[in-house]
Order: structure tokens, then C-alpha cells, then sequence
């Protein structure tokens, strides 16, 4: 098991190193705005080499060989360059929105046939030119969401860590844990309501 | 519309992880459509992601990655994959389920199953309950979660009207009845069969197909 790996969640560094965290991904969101406006290609290329590994390293925790890991990492960056346009700032920061496209292609990839995305939600009509001060709200929201998901417990913590980067049901890690199913889940109901909570304070 | 019965934090969490089993998937995604309060709450998890995302180790890719990518920067976008179109009636998450044709069960039930191409372990199905007709009493094995779509059905104590998701889990025994004037049509996810109490459905299973 990946024990180093879940236990750096709750490690104090994750929280004091929250204003370096934020300024990179300030960083990395002006680069997709420029790969958005400008076609940059510098901007793509520092993106690629901020992302594309963590995407690759993604996709082997889910079961992915090297060779599908990779080419998906390729098409992630593909469609971040395609679809820059609409990275909006005031929605997501960069790594979130990378994880849902890296997620969302996986899915695609898992199908036989290619179908429409159904997780794709109707946009919320969100004004625009409120886009600057939104911005900075959702880079505050990570540093907040990073500072709760430090100060979950450590099982709490690890159970989400499975969710994302094991490819189990909830079912499986119950049995995996042999910990009961029930038990799992209201652990993670727990560490859902604590993060929305230390979110809503910023509302 | 505002939905007061919602998926559980758990199951959203599940689905911001691109986790659920395609059925579970299609009716989430339903209620997504519908639900602003848990479009957020997707989006809190979704961030929980982004951030491991930022966090995780990372593995090098070939030696040769940024430059395969740069080569293909400039190639034309692939024409957009033509949506396809729902079936009448149905909500927009649901196009490309292919709609096998409904099948009487009982009077005033019918059930038509979606295909998931995905193969996964949990089945997708479409019910036309008449007003005032139940299900039987029935248990199940796995997660059985409903999105209403149209009109209302009771369950117990509880009325859920379209919008609204309904999880049951593992042995709880259930007879959700449609309420209303309406033909109440749900969306079901479903993994395992269902038990029902009764020996006639239990006869009936095999031929009812779920």
C-alpha cells in the first residue's frame, strides 16, 4: 500500500506550503488562459510539463498499463489545448479542471462505443465580468479546501484517497479494508460534509 | 424545479470520481441536470480531486511526450461527435441509451431496460407505474437508485416527485406505490435482482427479466 502516499495528506507541510500551493496555481491558470487567448505554445508546453506526468500517474493507479496511461496523459493535454476556451477561472482552478477532463476521458476510453458525456451538467449562468474577483475567490476556496482536507482524519482522509485513486466501488474497498460497507460509507459522508462546511465559511 | 429527496453525499462523491458503475452514472447525471445544490456539492469533490491531482507523484512520460504532443497541436480538431438525440420523452442524459421496447409487467407496470454499453455490473431501466398501482414488496442484494421523471410515487413516510432520487440499499424492504394522476416513469439503477417477498413474483422473475 501507498502508506507515505495517504499519510502526506495530513502531514502540517501540506498546510504551510498553502500560499506557494496557490500562487502556482494562479501560475498555471494564467497558462491556459493563454493557451485560451494567444495559442501559446510555451504556455502549453509548461502546462505539459506540469500535468501530463501527475495525469499519466493517475491513470496507472486506476488500473491503466504505461501505454494507455500514457497515450491518455497525451489526450488530456490535447483536449486542454482544444478546449482552453473554456477553462473559466471562476469556476475551477487548473488541476480540478484537468482531473475532470483527465476522469472524463477515462470513462470515455472504458466505453466500447463512443457516446455522449452524460456527468456533463448544464453550465450555471455565472456573470462573467465578475470573472477577476471569482477567481480569487476559488484560489482562496483551494487553499481552504487543501488546509480541510489536512485536517480530516487520517481514515477519513485515505478512504477519499481510494474513491479517487483506486478503482473500487465502495463495496470493494469495504471488502478490501474489511471494513464494513455501511461503516465506509458514513466515513466518507463525514469527510463530504466537513469539506463543504469549510467551504461554505468562505461563501 | 427544486428536488427535495437527492443522492447521498457518498454517491456524489463517487460520481465526481468518475467511479460509479454507468447506470448509477446515468441517473446522477439526471438528477445533476435538474439540481444546482448538487452540482456543487459534485464540484467540492471534484476540487478533493484536483487537488490529489496536484499532489500526486509524478511518473515521467516517454522521453519523446512534449514533442509528439507539440506535432499534433496544429492537427484539425476531430468533427464533434454528433450528439445523439434522446428518445421522445426522455431527458437529454440519456441519449445513446439504446431503449429496448417496454414490456407490460402487470397491469399499469411496464418496464423497458436502457442498454450501457459500458457493460457494467449494475442495470438501467425505465418503469411506467399507473396511478395507484405498487410494486410488490420487494429487498435488495445491492443499490437500487431512482430518479423520478415524471409524476410521483410513495415510498413509506416519503413522496418523491419528478427531480427527486430515491437510494435503497441492501435489505431494505420496500413497496413504493405511484401517487398522483399522472403515470409516474422512473429511472432505475439497479445491481443484483431484486427479491421479492412473494413466491408469484419470484416465479414471475425470470419472465419480468429484472
Amino acid at each position: 500500500m501507498h502508506e507515505g502516499f495517504f499519510l502526506r495528506l495530513a502531514a502540517p507541510g501540506v498546510a504551510l506550503n498553502m500560499s506557494g500551493e496557490a500562487t502556482q496555481a494562479t501560475l498555471l491558470a494564467g497558462h491556459i488562459r493563454l493557451v485560451a487567448d494567444l495559442r501559446d505554445r510555451r504556455a502549453f508546453a509548461a502546462l505539459f510539463e506540469h500535468f501530463a506526468p501527475r495525469v499519466k500517474s493517475y491513470m496507472l493507479r486506476l488500473g491503466a498499463t504505461a501505454a494507455q496511461a500514457e497515450d491518455l496523459a497525451q489526450e488530456t493535454m490535447l483536449t486542454l489545448w482544444r478546449k482552453a476556451e473554456s477553462f473559466d477561472p471562476a469556476r475551477a482552478g487548473a488541476a480540478t479542471w484537468v482531473f475532470t477532463i483527465a476522469r472524463n476521458l477515462r470513462i470515455d476510453a472504458i466505453r466500447r462505443e463512443r457516446l455522449i458525456e452524460p456527468g456533463e451538467p448544464p453550465e450555471d449562468a455565472e456573470a462573467p465580468d465578475m470573472a477577476a474577483d471569482a477567481a480569487m475567490a476559488v484560489e482562496q476556496e483551494e487553499g481552504r479546501m487543501r488546509a480541510a482536507l489536512a485536517a480530516l482524519p487520517e481514515e477519513q482522509a485515505m478512504l477519499l484517497r481510494m474513491s479517487f485513486y483506486e478503482d473500487y466501488a465502495h463495496g470493494d474497498i469495504s471488502a478490501r479494508l474489511g471494513m464494513p460497507l455501511g461503516t465506509v460509507k458514513s466515513k466518507l459522508r463525514r469527510a463530504m460534509l466537513r469539506l463543504r462546511e469549510a467551504l461554505e465559511d468562505l461563501r | 424545479m427544486s428536488a427535495s429527496h437527492h443522492p447521498s453525499d457518498e454517491t456524489l462523491l463517487a460520481h465526481a470520481t468518475g467511479g460509479l458503475d454507468e447506470a448509477y452514472r446515468a441517473v446522477v447525471a439526471t438528477h445533476l441536470a435538474g439540481c444546482a445544490a448538487c452540482r456543487a456539492t459534485v464540484r467540492v469533490a471534484e476540487q478533493v480531486g484536483g487537488d490529489l491531482l496536484a499532489s500526486i507523484e509524478r511518473v515521467p512520460m516517454r522521453a519523446d511526450a512534449l514533442e509528439r504532443a507539440m506535432a499534433r497541436l496544429d492537427e484539425p480538431a476531430p468533427p464533434p461527435v454528433p450528439r445523439p438525440v434522446a428518445t421522445a420523452g426522455l431527458p437529454d442524459t440519456l441519449a445513446g441509451y439504446g431503449m429496448g421496447r417496454w414490456r407490460p409487467m402487470a397491469r399499469g407496470l411496464a418496464v423497458a431496460t436502457l442498454l450501457t454499453p459500458e457493460g457494467g455490473r449494475a442495470g438501467l431501466h425505465l418503469l411506467r407505474i399507473a396511478p395507484g398501482m405498487h410494486l410488490a414488496q420487494h429487498g435488495h442484494r445491492g443499490l437500487e437508485m431512482t430518479s423520478v421523471l415524471q409524476g410521483a410515487f410513495r415510498d413509506g413516510e416519503q413522496v418523491y416527485r419528478a427531480g427527486d432520487v430515491a437510494e435503497t440499499s441492501d435489505d431494505d424492504d420496500h413497496a413504493p406505490m405511484a401517487i398522483g394522476d399522472e403515470v409516474c416513469v422512473c429511472l432505475i439503477a439497479l445491481s443484483g435482482r431484486l427479491r421479492f417477498r412473494h413466491w408469484v413474483f419470484r416465479l414471475l422473475q425470470p419472465l419480468i427479466g429484472f
